[in-house]
């Protein structure tokens, strides 16, 4: 769905990415992981459109997204950023209905069926009781949930997240990987509904959750990406051990068989 | 959000009735039967017979009727402009002489005054087109100094902004300090108030104000959005670049024609939409043209206070909006119950 | 680039509004046809009998030709002579008239200084007024031509004509004086004192710096380059002026506080006691009783021939 050939972005006069290839299918989750300044960010800034790539492609479907104004690129890719400061004199409803704003006219006009999917998008985070209550009145998961109730009710195949979970409780943080994870794989009554599987890509630091949430990893160190697969063949000691350049050790959680990470 | 009407029938209603008080207060007072002789008459045609000179005729419709226009262009383009940028900065602090518009204004109208213009309508029409070329120019300067690459961003156009008007002012005191007979003239432009009646200053800011905020009203969506930062905004399909070079010509082509033909009067701009905010939230579709509304009637009030207080001098607009402006916008804020209202 | 041409089209727009507007109308016909200092031509039908001044110096010279019987409003600081304070004000002490006070009086004849804005006199047209504007005389010898002009709208021809031949034999008789003179002495015209280390005076081509000259006097002020221009106190130490006139004494300037001032003492006229408070109204306005100003300058300066 999403795919990126030898992409290589940067600032002014030095370059972060360094010809990244990745294929981002539909129904998939993809964990992007690196240690900071490994260009997670950066990558899904250039996916995203805020920075132009020097060198390679980002395609849509076939569809160059460099090519597209910046209309029609959002109705393909949303973003989830993190919490930094918010506005607030925006309700909840008022916030979730932004991200409506691709498939709008000038005035910002919507119409019932613009209605039931901001609705909708908030019930799918659980937040359709507080909808009119004020952004600035919420706890810190609440309203990350509203960022991604926005990015939910701009309806594109393609969803980025830039670390969501960073500044989340850790309930707040597994329930929102969860989230995710379900985006894409919605249950079969959703297919029928009409619902499509999305192509996730979420940057994250914490390495402890992945395996739950994750369908394949992605490592990037220095702007590169070293090492792309499931998260068993990516969440090796050696290769984080080597990315991250701290002794790691993994140990499977006997109930599950998910891997926890530990510094040695 | 619900869009009722009453924001705007409660503004519209204070409007007309800031408008009939600006007709019909003045350093003279026109005697109620004076004035129905006088409607009667003009609709019939005729001359009427308690104003056997035209006096009060020539009052009511050259110089009444007239500022009262040119006010209501004025307060809408300063009130429609500062809420502009109060928006597109995402700082409560802007008001439409931010980026260089009065300093620029300024510097034009003071060199356009120290020159003797022949007396004819080009030569007349000196000062005000000075002046508003001066802003349109401080303001290009300004755009062109906060460029990065293809993106204008707002910190660095709130600095170039501060260090061209800081230049403009100086040079503006710099001339007015070297003339002689033109300081008196060139304090007064600069403490704001029309020096030109009849009807030419409205035909002359007419289209200028029209096109400026006929456009800005229709950004008030972009700006909402906005409010998020640049990245965000871009991200849910908004423009931003081109809508901020928008939001900069239009407000900038509004506000420099008022500020041509009323010189620079202060407060309007900032105050008002704080309490159209305060009283109806900050939708920037509804904020921006409820602000022009309300501007339009502020300015009018202070002027028939500017105008009545010590007749028959007429202290300059901008002082009676700067003392004012603070106390009210101060009660209005100590009224608003909601705290989240930025 | 895009924002360019945006600005120069609003500037061609704004040109071409203004090229349809005709240019102001000039009236013809009538008894009185006059060009004022504008370069426009004002003409009344007969003299003018209801006058409105709106500068200090057109309402000296209107009571000055005899008609100020004619004159039914005048400006805020329009003081002499004494009569003019109960004329209704029409405002002006911050730049602003109010023109509704001065429709209302309906004038026929509205009289502009220098001291007032060309768009001043256009909004008066645009009141169906007539309006003339003096403009300021260059040289004493200017003021005779402007008293014969306000004679004429006025119907007072005769007297203007008295008036103006009996100046110039005042200021002849000054002349013939100051001829005798043995000395130039230097004065020191002050404008404002305010800040004693800078204070500011009249420089050349004003007033104040011809009849100091025609009084038999230097002024002080010719050396600097502007008409309003601020002199440092060293400079004003190296000049060493015999006489200090205070213009600023209408606004509380007295010669106490001059000998006070932190530096002033060496100065000779300190010493000498020379300091003298000064109307600045009788040289700084351009009317007849600049020649006032012109004796009162001559016997100040050379007290000697005045014996």
């Amino acid at each position: 769905m999403l795919t990126i050939e030898n992409l290589s972005a940067g600032y002014k006069d030095h370059e972060v990415l360094h010809e990244v290839s990745l294929e981002v299918p539909q129904g998939t989750v993809i964990a992007l992981i690196g240690p900071n300044g490994s260009g997670k960010t950066t990558l899904i800034r250039a996916i995203s459109g805020i920075l132009h790539p020097s060198r390679g492609s980002i395609r849509y479907e076939g569809q160059d997204l460099t090519k597209m104004n910046v209309q029609e690129r959002s109705k393909r890719i949303a973003v989830v950023p993190q919490i930094r400061s918010l506005p607030p004199a925006f309700t909840i409803y008022e916030v979730v209905a932004l991200g409506r704003t691709p498939h709008l006219n000038w005035f910002g006009q919507t119409s019932a069926n613009d209605d039931h999917i901001i609705r909708q998008s908030m019930a799918q985070v659980n937040l359709l009781e507080l909808a009119e209550r004020n952004i600035t009145d919420l706890s810190g998961g609440e309203q990350q949930r509203v960022l991604l109730a926005r990015a939910l009710a701009q309806q594109t195949p393609v969803l980025l997240m830039d670390e969501p979970t960073a500044h989340l409780d850790l309930q707040y943080q597994v329930s929102f990987l969860e989230n995710a994870h379900h985006l894409a794989h919605p249950s079969n009554e959703e297919i029928e509904m009409g619902i499509k599987p999305r192509a996730v890509l979420v940057a994250i630091h914490d390495l402890n959750l992945l395996a739950r949430f994750a369908d394949m990893v992605a490592l990037m160190v220095d702007g590169r990406l070293v090492k792309l697969g499931s998260p068993t063949e990516v969440l090796q000691a050696d290769i984080l051990s080597e990315a991250y350049h701290l002794p790691l050790i993994t140990l499977p959680d006997p109930s599950n068989g998910h891997l926890a990470i530990f510094p040695k | 959000m619900k869009h009722t009407a009453r924001p705007y029938l409660i503004s519209l209603i204070i409007l007309i009735a800031a408008a009939l008080l600006s007709v019909l207060v003045g350093s003279v007072f026109i005697p109620p039967a004076t004035l129905a002789d006088l409607v009667k008459s003009g609709l019939l045609g005729q001359p009427s017979a308690l104003d056997p000179n035209g006096s009060f005729a020539a009052i009511l419709l050259k110089l009444r009727l007239p500022r009262t226009a040119l006010l209501v262009l004025v307060g809408a383009a300063l009130s429609g402009s500062g809420a502009a940028y109060q928006g597109l900065f995402r700082n409560p602090l802007a008001d439409p002489f931010l980026i260089g518009v009065s300093s620029g204004a300024g510097a034009g109208a003071v060199i356009a005054m120290s020159i003797q213009w022949p007396y004819t309508t080009l030569g007349l029409m000196a000062v005000p087109i000075a002046a508003f070329s001066g802003a349109m120019l401080s303001v290009l300067v300004v755009t062109q100094l906060a460029r990065v690459g293809k993106t204008i961003p707002t910190t660095n156009l709130i600095l170039a902004g501060v260090s061209v008007s800081a230049f403009a002012s100086a040079l503006t005191s710099l001339l007015m300090i070297n003339s002689t007979g033109e300081l008196r003239r060139a304090i007064v432009w600069l403490m704001g108030g029309s020096t030109l009646t009849g009807w030419n200053p409205v035909l002359g800011a007419l289209p200028y104000v029209i096109i400026g905020l006929g456009v800005l009203l229709f950004l008030g969506h972009p700006l909402n959005v906005m409010q998020f930062g640049d990245e965000q905004a871009q991200q849910l399909g908004v423009p931003v670049q081109r809508v901020r070079m928008v939001i900069i010509f239009t407000a900038t082509l509004a506000t420099s024609a008022a500020v041509a033909y009323a010189g620079v009067i202060g407060f309007v701009g900032l105050v008002i939409p704080h309490v159209v905010r305060l009283l109806w939230g900050g939708d920037y579709r509804r904020l921006l043209p409820l602000s022009m509304i309300c501007g339009a009637s502020l300015l009018l009030i202070t002027d028939v206070v500017a105008r009545a207080i010590l007749a028959p001098q007429e202290i300059p607009v901008g002082i009676i909006t700067a003392l004012l402006g603070a106390p009210f916008f101060l009660w209005v804020l100590k009224r608003s119950k909601s705290q989240n209202y930025w | 680039m895009k924002k360019l041409l945006r600005f120069t089209l609003s500037l061609v727009l704004l040109a071409g509004l203004l090229a349809g507007c005709a240019a102001p109308a000039a009236p013809n016909g009538g008894a009185i046809q006059l060009t004022d200092g504008l370069d426009r031509s004002v003409s009344l039908e007969q003299p003018a009998q209801r006058i409105v001044s709106l500068a200090p110096s057109a309402t000296e010279i209107l009571f000055a030709v005899g008609a100020g019987g004619q004159v039914v409003g005048r400006d805020s600081f329009s003081n002499y002579p004494a009569s003019t304070a109960e004329l209704p004000d029409v405002g002006g002490s911050m730049g602003d008239y109010s023109f509704e006070a001065i429709a209302k009086l309906n004038p026929d004849l509205v009289v502009l200084t220098e001291i007032n804005t060309p768009e001043q006199v256009k909004s008066l047209e645009d009141l169906g007024l007539t309006v003339y504007y003096l403009k300021n005389p260059v040289a004493l010898d200017g003021l005779y031509p402007m008293l014969e002009s306000v004679g004429t709208l006025t119907g007072h021809d005769k007297e203007a004509a008295a008036l103006v031949t009996s100046l110039k034999e005042r200021v002849k008789k000054v002349q013939d004086t100051i001829a005798g003179a043995q000395t130039t002495p230097m004065v020191f015209y002050e404008l404002d004192g305010s800040d004693a280390a800078k204070p500011w005076t009249s420089g050349p081509g004003t007033f104040v710096d011809q009849l100091i000259q025609m009084a038999g006097g230097s002024n002080v002020g010719a050396a600097m380059q502007d008409a309003w221009a601020q002199i440092s106190l060293e400079q004003l130490l190296v000049a060493d002026p015999d006489v200090i006139l205070l213009g600023d004494a209408a606004y509380g300037m007295t010669p106490e506080q001059v000998a006070a001032r932190n530096g002033w003492q060496t100065l000779k006229a300190v010493k000498e006691g020379k300091i003298y408070a000064f109307n600045d109204d009788l040289v700084s306005r351009p009317g007849p009783r600049l020649v006032d100003g012109l004796e009162e300058l001559a016997r100040i300066i050379h007290p000697e021939l005045y014996k």
